[in-house]
């Protein structure tokens, strides 16, 4: 069991990204985040994907045309709820 | 032999109905309240469990909102003199309770098992069942054939979630309330038959425990969702 690494559930990896996100002054550019995410290129991609279409990320490109990637209002609302997300979801066995 | 307490005090006592519109008002506004409370949760997970969740009270919602409209129906048809089983507005009324409530039992049930079914089109199954259920209830004007459509769908919702849970050796508390508020529904649905199975006042007391129920799963509800 010790040498077992859990595997971590979806909402923890969604909270994952977005608090490297905030951590980063809110602004980090996608192959840092993905280095930091610890996940592999593939499922970051997939998730990457999945929180810019439920707008809790976007992306911004600065003067000279650089990528960087931010947390919306929901992002930010996301992070500050995510405990209670997870309290709910146990409570009620959803 | 006629059928016990037909068309008893119940429905004719003016106290008794105005304290049940009551009852019906509170547990509407405590439904919707669970709805709308959770809807930010929603909103930022888009999460399948708390769409389940959120839906079973809403159409719990409308099932307590149409099967009042169902008991004053019966009730000015029967005041009015004009035989109960000529008026279109009673298997209208009835289809409507029919479909509202066996949605809200099947998302119920969704909310805690949707992980362990595999069907792909479930969100199709769900109102074609419960259409099909309405129909039934339409064409045989009796609320018992809902009833027993019903109690079949919990029964295995029970097995079910028993056979998914007994892995974890736990028993679940949220299970035997949502259990116990399905039944109390089910009690409340008898009223609406011609024939009266219960003494008059027991719809009082089911109503009474749901509203209980509601109180203790808003108070859950609210322990999480400031």
């Amino acid at each position: 069991m010790g040498k077992m690494i859990r595997k971590r559930e979806r909402f923890e990896v969604i909270f994952d990204i977005l608090k490297i996100i905030k951590d980063h002054h809110n602004s980090i550019k996608p192959t840092p985040l993905l280095r930091c995410s610890n996940l592999s290129s593939k499922r970051f991609y997939e998730y990457y994907k999945d929180l810019l279409k439920k707008r809790l990320i976007r992306e911004v490109c600065d003067s000279s045309g650089r990528k960087f990637v931010t947390l919306t209002d929901k992002g930010f609302r996301f992070v500050e709820k995510y405990k209670l997300i997870l309290g709910f979801i146990h409570e009620f066995e959803l | 032999m006629a059928p016990p307490f037909i068309h008893g005090p119940l429905t004719n006592n003016p106290v008794v109905f105005l304290s049940e519109l009551a009852f019906t008002i509170v547990l509407i506004m405590l439904c919707l309240v669970i709805y709308f409370k959770t809807k930010e949760l929603f909103g930022l997970t888009r999460y399948k469990g708390i769409d389940y969740f959120r839906k079973t009270f809403l159409f719990l919602a409308i099932s307590y909102l149409f099967k009042f409209i169902s008991t004053a129906i019966m009730l000015s048809t029967i005041n009015s003199g004009f035989p109960m089983q000529r008026s279109p507005l009673v298997p209208i009324s009835l289809m409507l309770v029919s479909y509202f409530s066996t949605m809200a039992i099947i998302y119920l049930f969704l909310s805690f098992s949707w992980k362990n079914i595999k069907l792909k089109y479930i969100s199709l199954f769900a109102p074609v069942l419960a259409a099909l259920i309405s129909v039934f209830a339409f064409i045989s004007r009796e609320s018992l054939i809902v009833v027993s459509c019903q109690a079949l769908l919990l029964l295995f919702a029970g097995i079910f979630s028993h056979a998914v849970h007994k892995k974890s050796k736990e028993f679940s508390k949220l299970f035997a309330i949502y259990i116990l508020l399905s039944i109390f529904w089910l009690i409340g649905l008898v009223q609406l038959s011609p024939r009266r199975f219960f003494p008059p006042g027991l719809n009082f007391i089911a109503q009474l425990i749901s509203f209980i129920i509601l109180i203790a799963i808003y108070y859950k509800v609210n322990k999480w969702v400031k």
